[in-house]
């Protein structure tokens, strides 16, 4: 999955809900899976889990009500946890991407969002305990070499 | 703003069975749990997230909504970036 990193500098991924595109903002000081869009509550069968605190950027906390939904991801659809927000802009955090490893190239203004199997996280883990001095950097399509530094 | 009010007692009373939870458990060594708690009731329920501990009350039919935190943080999320 590939997406931009936009006119402010910040890393983004175009989503289409609802017959129109949605801006999904990548946000790595967000810890959750998603916050949605006020506007998409309805395009979504949800179910309310319950309240929850949440801490925001100035430390200041807030109570909001935690929905698990069917979200349509990178051609699945996954059971994620989001609240939803009066914002025009989803924000994906890193509890969703938490298989998929990350690149964001500012120079060239590229995201890439590339989805990591289980087995080779197994495989990767193993290497980085047994060996961690080495630099692992798996690359798809690219046969998995281990350099030293 | 009496809902408000109401809220922090709420939260005050999941904090609280949290603490006798903690106290009465040892959960030394054990993995960061996802953990939902009735105020009304007292019960606390572990799981991997709150989507995790909905599946599991919703299968076994006493699916109610509850007060997430998680067992090292009281916070369900941060949100310190965008927001």
């Amino acid at each position: 999955m590939t997406g931009e990193v936009d006119s402010r500098g910040t890393p983004i991924v175009r989503l289409t809900f609802g017959g129109r595109d949605w801006v999904a903002v990548i946000d790595t000081g967000f810890d959750g899976d998603l916050e949605l869009p006020e506007v998409l509550a309805p395009h979504f069968p949800k179910s309310s889990a319950g309240p929850s605190r949440t801490t925001l950027a100035a430390g200041r906390v807030i109570e909001e009500e935690l929905f698990v939904v069917e979200f349509p991801f990178d051609g699945e659809i996954i059971e994620a946890q989001t609240s939803f927000a009066p914002t025009d802009e989803i924000v994906i955090g890193t509890r969703l991407l938490r298989s998929y490893r990350l690149e964001v190239n500012f120079v060239t203004r590229t995201v890439l969002l590339e989805r990591i199997p289980r087995s080779c996280f197994a495989v990767l883990v193993s290497l980085r305990a047994s060996r961690p001095t080495m630099n692992l950097r798996p690359t798809r399509g690219v046969p998995f070499e281990p350099r030293p530094l | 703003m009496p809902q408000l009010a109401a809220d922090n007692v709420k939260w005050a009373r999941v904090d609280e069975i949290w603490a006798e939870y903690e106290r009465t458990h040892n959960l030394t060594g054990t993995a960061r749990q996802a953990v939902g708690i009735d105020p009304e009731t007292g019960e606390v329920f572990l799981g991997e997230s709150a989507a995790d501990i909905v599946a599991r009350l919703k299968q076994e039919g006493r699916f109610r909504p509850l007060y997430y935190r998680w067992s090292d943080d009281p916070y369900y999320t941060h949100k310190g970036g965008r927001r």
